[in-house]
């Protein structure tokens, strides 16, 4: 599990929520004032824009951040469109690949929580694999792409996802 | 057409040597289409009044008029969400969706039929299995939302809804409302929105009704007639404000 970098836990309405707020600001706005407009402290603001970049939706230029062509086709979208494109943007991130590779693998593409957690955290404190796994399954409940089922405590890929996955792979 | 009527409504709370007047003579009503913020500084009774409307609380005097007719009890066609969600924590989000329409009698295969839609509505797809545990706070308020509108009530009550939510969640959820309230594909007649976030109300609802405090009276009853989505920094957003900030400051004095 190398390349993989921690992805911090954030709320999907959080992200949501401060493209909706770059868009009001017309695309583009000085970090600093994000946070003192919004009673937000700046420990808070940066792992929402960490993600946001790290899936494209957002560039931090200067001090400032600004809102990618892809961010404000996700804000305008409906449900839908918005789901698709966040599916697209998890798939292309390392994490991602890793943890699809992984699901299309293993038989019955399933895989324990606790298994994944241990490969995590062979590459980052436990802190940050445990906020990864967090991030990992919730972004990824939210696109579809996987499930988790906390009875069994194992992570799933989306049925939907299991043939197109297999083949891209291929 | 008239949905709710408040007459005369008045809410004491005992103490040992006398009562307190929580609410006073409250005089309201709603229309249908209508989306109303009750505003007031705290301790104002506005939750209260919420649950009378509800039928929660009987009140000590007056009487609630829902289509015409006087309620006594619960009223069947109101649903609530509350600031601080109230998701039974055994049950993930199917369950505590579908728990009242099991307490209606419907058959499994109707209420996974509904909640599903529900599901579908308030962008909960992937989380059908979910213990509350496991999600973050604008998830689990969607999910009550989701479990209020399932019911297909025609009167939805909001208390504080988006309080206990951080400033970005908050906003992407006030949108949704206004997304669900917009489609015109619900059973949802009008809305009654408690907050003590005055740009909130202006935001989001079609009148804003000012309640004083100590004891409880309406103050003021101020239509919002800007089209959404409406601009926080625009001059109307911001006389509105001003003028409504300045009665809660008044009534908190």
């Amino acid at each position: 599990m190398d390349d993989v970098a921690p992805l911090p836990d954030v709320e999907i309405g959080e992200i949501i929520g401060m493209l909706e707020y770059l868009k009001e600001e017309g695309g583009r706005t000085d970090i600093y004032e994000i946070a003192d407009d919004e009673n937000l402290e700046i420990d808070d603001l940066v792992p929402i824009i960490k993600v946001a970049s790290l899936l494209g939706f957002v560039r931090v230029e200067n001090g400032d951040l600004i809102l990618t062509d892809l961010g404000k086709e996700l804000i305008e979208g409906d449900e839908n469109k918005r789901k698709l494109i966040f599916k697209e943007a998890l798939k292309k991130l390392p994490a991602f690949k890793k943890v699809i590779g992984l699901l299309l693998s293993n038989p019955n593409h399933t895989i324990d929580k606790s298994d994944l957690l241990n490969l995590l955290m062979q590459e980052m404190p436990k802190d940050e694999a445990l906020d990864t796994l967090k991030s990992l399954i919730n972004l990824g409940r939210y696109a579809e792409l996987i499930g988790y089922n906390p009875e069994d405590k194992e992570i799933y890929l989306d049925q939907l996802n299991q043939d197109s996955e297999e083949e891209e792979i291929k | 057409m008239e949905l709710l009527k408040l007459k005369g409504i008045k809410q004491l709370f005992p103490l040992k040597h006398k009562d307190v007047v929580v609410l006073d003579d409250i005089n309201i009503s709603v229309e249908e289409g209508e989306f109303v913020a009750l505003v007031g500084p705290s301790g104002c009774g506005k939750s209260t009044l919420l649950r009378i409307i509800a039928g929660l609380v009987k009140p000590s005097a007056g009487e609630v008029i829902f289509k015409g007719k006087k309620i006594t009890g619960i009223n069947q066609d109101v649903s609530i969400v509350f600031q601080t969600f109230g998701l039974l924590p055994w049950l993930d989000v199917t369950e505590n969706i579908t728990l009242g329409l099991e307490a209606r009698g419907m058959s499994l295969k109707e209420r996974l039929r509904k909640a599903f839609k529900y599901i579908d509505l308030v962008g909960l797809e992937g989380f059908e299995e979910a213990y509350p545990r496991e999600l973050s706070g604008g998830m689990k308020q969607r999910v009550g939302i989701a479990r209020a509108l399932v019911m297909e009530p025609e009167l939805l009550l909001m208390d504080e809804p988006f309080s206990a939510l951080d400033a970005f969640t908050a906003q992407n959820l006030r949108e949704e409302i206004l997304r669900l309230w917009g489609s015109g594909n619900l059973s949802l007649k009008s809305i009654i929105m408690v907050t003590h976030n005055i740009e909130e109300a202006i935001y989001l609802a079609d009148r804003v009704v000012v309640l004083s405090t100590h004891p409880g009276k309406v103050i003021g009853d101020i239509r919002i007639d800007m089209k959404r989505p409406r601009d926080k920094d625009s001059v109307e957003f911001t006389k509105l404000y001003d003028k409504i900030y300045s009665m809660v400051v008044t009534a908190k004095l």
